[in-house]
C-alpha cells in the first residue's frame, strides 16, 4: 500500500509540473497577444487561471500524498519549512510550493482588485523562480530523473516554455524601441 | 452672428408649429418633412446594423451562455476546463499505475536473475524469464548444504549518494540477521531515508533468506545497493561453505 502512496506521489508532482508550465505558457502567450482570433482573450485568461488554480490542486496532492507516503519519512514541518531536515532535494520544491501560492493568491479576484497592477505584475513574475526551483527539486529528488523519458519530458517542458517566453521578450523590445 | 446653418445634417428648424410627434393632416404638415427623413435614415441605419449583429453571432447566443449584461461568455472555457482537469487526474492515475508496473516487472527481473538457495529444504528454484516478461519457476534437484554458522561481508555497492556494505549473520543455515555497515550519510536526506529504509529491507532480507528483497519505495538506489551487497555477503557464505547452488 505504500507503495501506490509513492507512485501517487511521483505522478501528482509530474503532473503539477506540466500544468503549473502549461499555465505559464498560456500566460506568456496571451500577454504577447498571441493568441488569435478563434477565442476571445476572456477564454483564454479564463483557462489560464484555472490551470494555476489546478497546478496548486496538484501541489496540494503531490504534498499530502509524500506526507501520508511514510516510505520518504517525511514529517509535517518538512512539507512547509524548506530545508528543516529533509535537505535541499525537498526543500526547493516547499520553496517552490510557497512562490506558487504568492502567484496564484494574489490573482484571485478579491485579492487583485486591492493591489496596483505592477506589483500584481511583479509577484506574478515570481512564477518564473518558481518553475525553475521546481525543476532543480525535481532533478535532485526525482526518483524518475534517470529515466530516457523524463530527460525528454524535460526537454519538451523547457521548449514548450522558451518558444512564448522569446516572443514575449521580442514584444517587450519592440514596444520599447517603439516608444 | 450666429448662423443658423451650422452644418447641412442640420437644416434650419421649422417656423411653424412643432407637429412631428403627432402629425395631422393639414398646411402645417410639409414643413416636417426635411427631420423625419434624416431620423429615419439614421433609424434605419442603426436597426440594420443591430441585425446584422445579431446575424454575426448566431452560435454564441444558441449555444453558450451569456451574461446578462453583455455578449461575453458567463463562463467562458468551460469545457476546456473541465478537459484539463479530467486530463490531469487521468494522467495521475496513468502515471500511477505505469510506475508500479515498471516497479512489478523490476521485481520480477529480480527474481528471474538472483539465485535463490533455500538450505532448510536443500533445494534451489530455478527462475528463467521468458520474453513475454513472465516468469517460470520451477523446483530443481540440487546438492546444497546448510551454510555454516558465521558472519559474512559483502563488498561495498557505490551509488550516486554514498556507498551502502553490509554483513550477513548466517546461524543454522539460515540467514539470522543483516548488519549494515556503511550507508550514505553524507546529508539529511540521505540519513532521513536510510533510517527508514534500512531495518525495512534488512527484515525483508530476514523474511526472504535471501537478497531478492522488494525493495523499498523512496529509497531505490539505497535498495539497489543493498541486495547488491548482500548478494555478494551470500555469495561470500556460499563460498566459504563450499555450497554449491
Amino acid at each position: 500500500m505504500n507503495s501506490w502512496w509513492w507512485y501517487l506521489t511521483r505522478s501528482t508532482g509530474i503532473v503539477a509540473t506540466v500544468l503549473a508550465v502549461a499555465s505559464v505558457v498560456l500566460g506568456l502567450t496571451f500577454s504577447s497577444r498571441n493568441m488569435g482570433t478563434r477565442q476571445k482573450p476572456n477564454w483564454w485568461l479564463a483557462l489560464h487561471n484555472w490551470l494555476g488554480g489546478l497546478t496548486m490542486a496538484f501541489i496540494g496532492l503531490h504534498m499530502a500524498v509524500s506526507f501520508i507516503g511514510e516510505d520518504k519519512g517525511l514529517r509535517l514541518v518538512d512539507l512547509f519549512v524548506p530545508n528543516s531536515t529533509a535537505g535541499w532535494a525537498i526543500g526547493w520544491g516547499v520553496i517552490a510550493a510557497w512562490l506558487f501560492v504568492l502567484v496564484v493568491l494574489p490573482s484571485t479576484a478579491r485579492i487583485r482588485r486591492h493591489i496596483p497592477r505592477h506589483v500584481w505584475h511583479i509577484i506574478h513574475l515570481l512564477s518564473f523562480p518558481a518553475l525553475t526551483l521546481t525543476a532543480v527539486h525535481a532533478f535532485q529528488s526525482g526518483t524518475d530523473r534517470p529515466s530516457e523519458y523524463f530527460v525528454l519530458a524535460a526537454a519538451a517542458l523547457v521548449g514548450a516554455g522558451i518558444y512564448p517566453l522569446t516572443i514575449r521578450l521580442i514584444g517587450i523590445t519592440k514596444r520599447r524601441q517603439a516608444a | 452672428m450666429n448662423s443658423p446653418n451650422l452644418s447641412p445634417d442640420f437644416p434650419p428648424p421649422p417656423s411653424g408649429p412643432r407637429t412631428a410627434h403627432a402629425p395631422t393632416a393639414g398646411p402645417a404638415q410639409p414643413s416636417t418633412a426635411p427631420i423625419d427623413p434624416l431620423l429615419a435614415a439614421r433609424l434605419q441605419r442603426l436597426s440594420e446594423q443591430k441585425a446584422a449583429n445579431r446575424r454575426t453571432t448566431p452560435a454564441a447566443t444558441t449555444t453558450s451562455r451569456t451574461s446578462p449584461t453583455g455578449g461575453r461568455r458567463a463562463k467562458p472555457a468551460r469545457s476546456a476546463k473541465m478537459a484539463a482537469a479530467a486530463l490531469s487526474i487521468a494522467t495521475t492515475a496513468g502515471l500511477a499505475t505505469l510506475f508500479a508496473g515498471n516497479h512489478a516487472g523490476a521485481s520480477q527481473i529480480a527474481v528471474a536473475t538472483t539465485p535463490v538457495t533455500s538450505p532448510a529444504t536443500s533445494s534451489s528454484v530455478a527462475v528463467a524469464a521468458n520474453g513475454t516478461g513472465t516468469v517460470a519457476i520451477s523446483p530443481t534437484a540440487s546438492t546444497a548444504t546448510a551454510i555454516a554458522d558465521g558472519t559474512y561481508v559483502g563488498s561495498g555497492s557505490n551509488n550516486r549518494f554514498g556507498t551502502v556494505q553490509v554483513e550477513v549473520v548466517y546461524s543454522g543455515g539460515a540467514i539470522t540477521d543483516v548488519h549494515v555497515l556503511q550507508s550514505p550519510d553524507a546529508d539529511r536526506k540521505s540519513v532521513a531515508i536510510n533510517t527508514s529504509a534500512l531495518p525495512t529491507l534488512v527484515s525483508q532480507a530476514i523474511t526472504a533468506q535471501s537478497a531478492n528483497v522488494d525493495g523499498v519505495s523512496g529509497a531505490t538506489y539505497t535498495s539497489r545497493s543493498y541486495v547488491a551487497s548482500l548478494q555478494s555477503a551470500i555469495d561470500n557464505a556460499k563460498a566459504n561453505s563450499g555450497v554449491v547452488s
